[in-house]
């Protein structure tokens, strides 16, 4: 292989990191919301695309300054995540898991319908503290955006980590979800952790959201490429590791360029399926995940 | 007594509509009994043994080329290219079903759903098999000679037909060893396993069956339209199948039968539902928005869909349990028996 | 699971079939004997109307397209106020396929069928329209202005078949014709869509370099929702292409660009008219944009000093306010505008044999919002085949060229 080619191999797994970054950031959304509520939520990228046309709004029809709207926006994903926990989550909670994946699928369906309905299906630009511009670094082009992506993401994987295992909180949710009725036992209010943790991952699919919708546009269907990327990310790092999220969506990103480069571009997609199934035979946990072994 | 009469009623209704109705009402019925095998055969698999899919869609792509790849390149008669579609999706179903033993719930739910998603790409992939973007032409059958039967008529017996004896089938099935088999692994693998149900035999064998339905659904579905390409069969449908379903009501023949109705009825009333959202929106002066008021149908759905879920876990089919028990008024109302929250959960 | 659940099925189906059974009475009821006969008998045409439907996607995936219908409909409702066609008001009936083509089908029957239209006109989308057109055409029912600019709608020309756009075919060997005569000696590369649109577009860009001998390297594909072309990017400019042609709508297109940028690839961009769009300078960036060639047959939304452009300004105001004026809205009125001088040539006794002879009669007509010369026969049914070079530059896409034609 020559210099060349090398470079160029070099240059698919950076730009694989930084389309990762975008899966990780879903992906640490997705594992929050299980590690909470041991709940699977189809819904996360719509509510995360909806949420981000919150700030889009904010920003643009009403002049909010980005901070400003950005803490605005976050304060409406957390509201929106408990309500949505409160109103049609908790009726299914005892029922059985397939109620509950339907329930997110009705979501799915309604978040994407209205944001589609409100705001149209113009792809919009949206505004992010870095923004252009790449450094170069031995030959490699890397964007700032993405390494501002990036570095949020590990910051955010890092501070759900401590406030999973260090905070009283973070502890009394993973209990729930856990184990509903040792939870109960114990004296941690049960219902209210649940709707908590649907509020903290909906925050945190509106940072992931603001974060992507520089890098790929914010419009109704944004989240559609986005979303299996994730799943195959969660799955393959783990569901129950914030650090198996971001490693799991990096992989998926940096697998899915190097297959494009040396086999054939057209297979990219159908990739995320025989990584998601493979990983689910071989490893059900995921590289990074603990057995969560469940109760008959 | 009275519901072997009605049956009967129906059965006869049925198999003499086509002669009186115009081509669009007769696809529309057509289209309807090829929901109905698709939904009876979800169901077995989702209702019965209480494995989520979101990918039938898959199978339903498999089984629509499948049929139409036979018919081009050996030219059988048309009811051994459905069969193959059949076959062929049965057989990806018998496939994917062992690596799906060690998952459960949301687990199964991602795999099939990356599986809905991952058809279609390789339909495109595939060129020289499938047509790639042009798809694939095939010639809808003949109606025989003698019986005066126009093309869309003929095309409406033969969905009608297959979709009587699926159900027929499936009452069968449901009610014989494998049936009961499969609902004692739903309601606990322990248990089941333990009297001596074969988990990984049963729930592959589930997988294949399931895909089998909906295989010769997708045959029935490319006859019926002549002309098939990847475009029919993207994510939104494996959507609409888990829905109908669900609204119908799960581990119910009569409950697939009704979901399969809704489904295909539904979007043909969705421009008079979303008109009168309209209407609605321009009362209170909202008129500017209330203009674009057709894109909502998906969120018309998941409303339904969640309130289903909520208020009937059962689906439609349980308000008519609901409906007997309040009229038989034999104490206090009890949980509708059969077809209330089934699925699993361990 | 008793047999007494088959008892609702039974019912339900029953109230099924009544409905349906409804909904065939004839809705016109016969004229009152020794009254004067009708004049006109063609169905979906009564004294004072006429009536048209189509298929849109108006939910869905391809929802984006639902306001090309609102534009049409905005047209019709103002020709209706100044007293319609021949004095017939023209109605607009839509209905949703959502992008699914055998829901395609089914409304297509259901407007042929149920609500007796006179024709389909504008009916969106290649894979969903794919599936009628040749039904249309056999039970000769006029298919008017396909909103596609897929090639097969009149390779070979069908009588009742019309297609409206400038089709891929004319884009693809314009663009090409671009690279040949102002960017020769150079090697081309290829980035489409895996779909009709993409591939469509390609071959007939392929084509036509092939037969100037212009070297093509590298040929990479996407699928649509994907969001990351790093991989096809770094294989283009691994492959030293020098011109790349660009066939993708809007959304992938600006994410190429803003990633070639990023990735340092530097090379002459040729994209479809489908993406030509200002929006591009706000989701790509401006200096992404800068230098990108493109085409256009309609003018631009903000060429205020365009009469008609002002006119469909005014019009949305009036007629659908909130609806955002767009590059769709100006395509919906084109072909509601070209739809209506079919109607009128057609004249009074209008009959869906005479509006075919109409259209196919049409010569040099010019008046319409894009301002080009159609002309149609009985083996042209390509209304608009001539499309202008733009330029995107300086945040603003200019013309840099007359009409071309193919």
């Amino acid at each position: 292989m020559t210099e060349g080619q090398l470079l160029s191999l070099a240059q698919q797994v950076v730009s694989g990191l930084s389309a990762g970054s975008i899966y990780a950031l879903l992906a640490l959304a997705l594992v929050l919301i299980y590690q909470s509520t041991d709940v699977v939520n189809f819904a996360q990228g719509e509510m995360a695309m909806f949420t981000t046309f919150i700030a889009y709004t904010l920003l643009t029809w009403y002049g909010v300054p980005f901070l400003p709207a950005v803490a605005l926006t976050l304060v409406f994903a957390f509201l929106l995540g408990y309500l949505v926990e409160r109103v049609v989550v908790r009726p299914v909670e005892e029922a059985p898991v397939l109620s509950v994946v339907i329930v997110t699928l009705g979501l799915y369906s309604i978040f994407n319908s209205v944001a589609g309905w409100v705001w149209g299906y113009v792809p919009k630009g949206f505004p992010s503290p870095i923004s252009g511009g790449t450094v170069w670094f031995l030959g490699l082009t890397v964007g700032l955006l993405d390494l501002w992506i990036l570095g949020c993401g590990l910051v955010i994987m890092v501070l759900l980590h401590l406030f999973l295992r260090r905070t009283t909180l973070g502890t009394a949710m993973r209990a729930v979800a856990h184990n509903r009725t040792a939870a109960r036992l114990v004296g941690i209010p049960v219902g209210r952790m649940l709707s908590l943790g649907w509020g903290f991952s909906a925050m945190l699919g509106a940072i992931a959201g603001m974060l992507a919708a520089p890098k790929i546009f914010l419009e109704p269907n944004m989240m559609a490429g986005v979303l299996l990327y994730a799943f195959a990310g969660a799955v393959l790092g783990g569901l129950s590791s914030p650090f198996g999220a971001i490693a799991g969506g990096l992989l998926v990103g940096v697998i899915e360029n190097l297959l494009g480069a040396l086999v054939a571009t057209e297979l990219k997609s159908g990739l995320a399926f025989f990584m998601i199934l493979a990983m689910l035979v071989v490893r059900p946990q995921g590289l990074f995940g603990t057995v969560h072994r469940r109760k008959v | 007594m009275v519901g072997r009469i009605l049956l009967t009623v129906l059965v006869i209704c049925l198999l003499t509509a086509p002669l009186f109705i115009n081509q669009f009402a007769n696809f529309v019925l057509s289209r309807m009994a090829i929901y109905t095998v698709v939904a009876l055969g979800l169901n077995l698999l989702t209702g019965y043994s209480g494995q989520i899919s979101l990918g039938h869609g898959a199978f339903f792509a498999i089984g629509a080329y499948g049929a139409a790849i036979v018919a081009n390149r050996l030219g059988l008669p048309w009811p051994l290219c459905i069969l193959t579609g059949g076959l062929a999706a049965g057989l990806a179903g018998y496939l994917l079903g062992w690596p799906s033993l060690r998952l459960t719930g949301p687990y199964l739910a991602i795999a099939t759903l990356a599986l809905a998603v991952a058809v279609p790409q390789a339909l495109l992939k595939f060129e020289d098999l499938t047509g790639g973007v042009q798809g694939l032409k095939l010639s809808q059958p003949q109606p025989p000679l003698g019986l005066g039967l126009a093309q869309d008529q003929w095309l409406a017996y033969i969905c009608l037909v297959t979709a009587m004896i699926m159900v027929w089938l499936t009452v069968n099935l449901v009610r014989s060893r494998i049936g009961r088999a499969l609902i004692a692994l739903r309601d606990s693998e322990i248990a089941a396993q333990a009297v001596g149900v074969s988990l990984a035999r049963f729930k592959t064998l589930a997988f294949a069956t399931s895909a089998f339905y909906t295989g010769l659904a997708g045959g029935l579905l490319a006859y019926l339209l002549g002309y098939i390409a990847p475009d029919a069969f993207t994510l939104v449908v494996s959507i609409e199948f888990l829905t109908m379903v669900v609204i119908g009501g799960l581990a119910s023949v009569a409950g697939s039968i009704i979901g399969a109705a809704i489904i295909v009825v539904l979007p043909l009333l969705s421009s008079n539902l979303t008109d009168y959202l309209a209407r609605l929106l321009n009362l209170v002066g909202l008129s500017a928005i209330g203009a674009t008021t057709k894109g909502l149908i998906w969120a018309i759905y998941g409303v339904i869909l969640i309130l289903v879920m909520v208020f009937l876990p059962g689906g439609l089919v349980s308000l008519y349990h609901k409906a007997k028990n309040l009229w038989a008024r034999t104490g206090p109302v009890k949980k509708a028996g059969a077809g209330d929250r089934p699925g699993e959960r361990g | 699971m008793g047999q007494a659940v088959w008892k609702v099925v039974a019912f339900l189906v029953s109230l099924g079939l009544v409905l349906v059974a409804c909904r065939e009475a004839p809705t016109g009821a016969p004229a009152p004997a020794g009254q004067q006969a009708p004049r006109v008998t063609e169905v979906g045409v009564t004294d004072d109307s006429i009536l048209l439907g189509t298929h849109q996607p108006m939910s869905g995936p391809a929802a984006s397209y639902s306001v090309i219908p609102r534009g049409s409909e905005v047209y019709f409702k103002y020709i209706n106020d100044q007293g319609g066609v021949n004095g017939r008001k023209i109605i607009y009936k839509i209905e949703d396929d959502g992008y699914q083509p055998p829901r395609t089908v089914e409304v297509v029957k259901k407007l042929v069928e149920q609500d007796k239209v006179f024709a389909i006109f504008n009916g969106l989308g290649t894979p969903t329209h794919s599936q009628v057109f040749e039904w249309l055409n056999e039970n000769k029912i006029p298919d008017m202005y396909i909103a596609s600019g897929a090639t097969k709608w009149t390779e070979p020309v069908r009588r009742y078949v019309f297609a409206f756009q400038p089709d891929y075919r004319v884009e693809g060997t314009l663009l090409a014709r671009y690279a040949i005569q102002n960017l020769p000696g150079k090697k081309a590369g290829i980035f489409y869509q895996n779909d009709d649109f993409g591939k469509d577009g390609a071959r007939w860009f392929e084509e036509t370099l092939k037969k100037a001998n212009y070297p093509i390297v590298a040929r990479e594909s996407f699928e649509v929702t994907a969001t990351d072309f790093s991989s096809q990017i770094i294989k283009l400019r691994d492959a030293r292409a020098e011109v790349v042609l660009l066939f993708c709508v809007p959304r992938p297109c600006a994410l190429f660009l803003k990633q070639a940028e990023q990735l340092g690839y530097k090379a002459a961009f040729l994209m479809t008219a489908v993406s030509n769009d200002p929006e591009m300078f706000n989701t790509a960036g401006p200096s992404a944009m800068e230098g990108v060639i493109t085409l256009g047959w309609l003018p631009p939304l903000d060429d205020t000093s365009n009469p008609r452009i002002r006119q469909h300004h005014e019009l949305l105001q009036k007629y659908a306010p909130g609806l955002q004026p767009q590059n769709f809205t100006v395509y919906g009125q084109a072909a509601a505008e070209i739809m209506v001088e079919t109607l009128r040539r057609a004249g009074r006794d209008l009959t869906r044999e005479k509006l075919i002879e109409a259209a196919e009669s049409i010569k040099d007509w010019k008046d319409n919002i894009a301002g080009v010369a159609v002309t149609m026969g009985p083996n042209d049914h390509r209304p608009f085949k001539a499309m202008r070079y733009m330029k995107f530059t300086g945040g603003n896409i200019i013309f840099i060229s007359d009409y071309q034609y193919e």
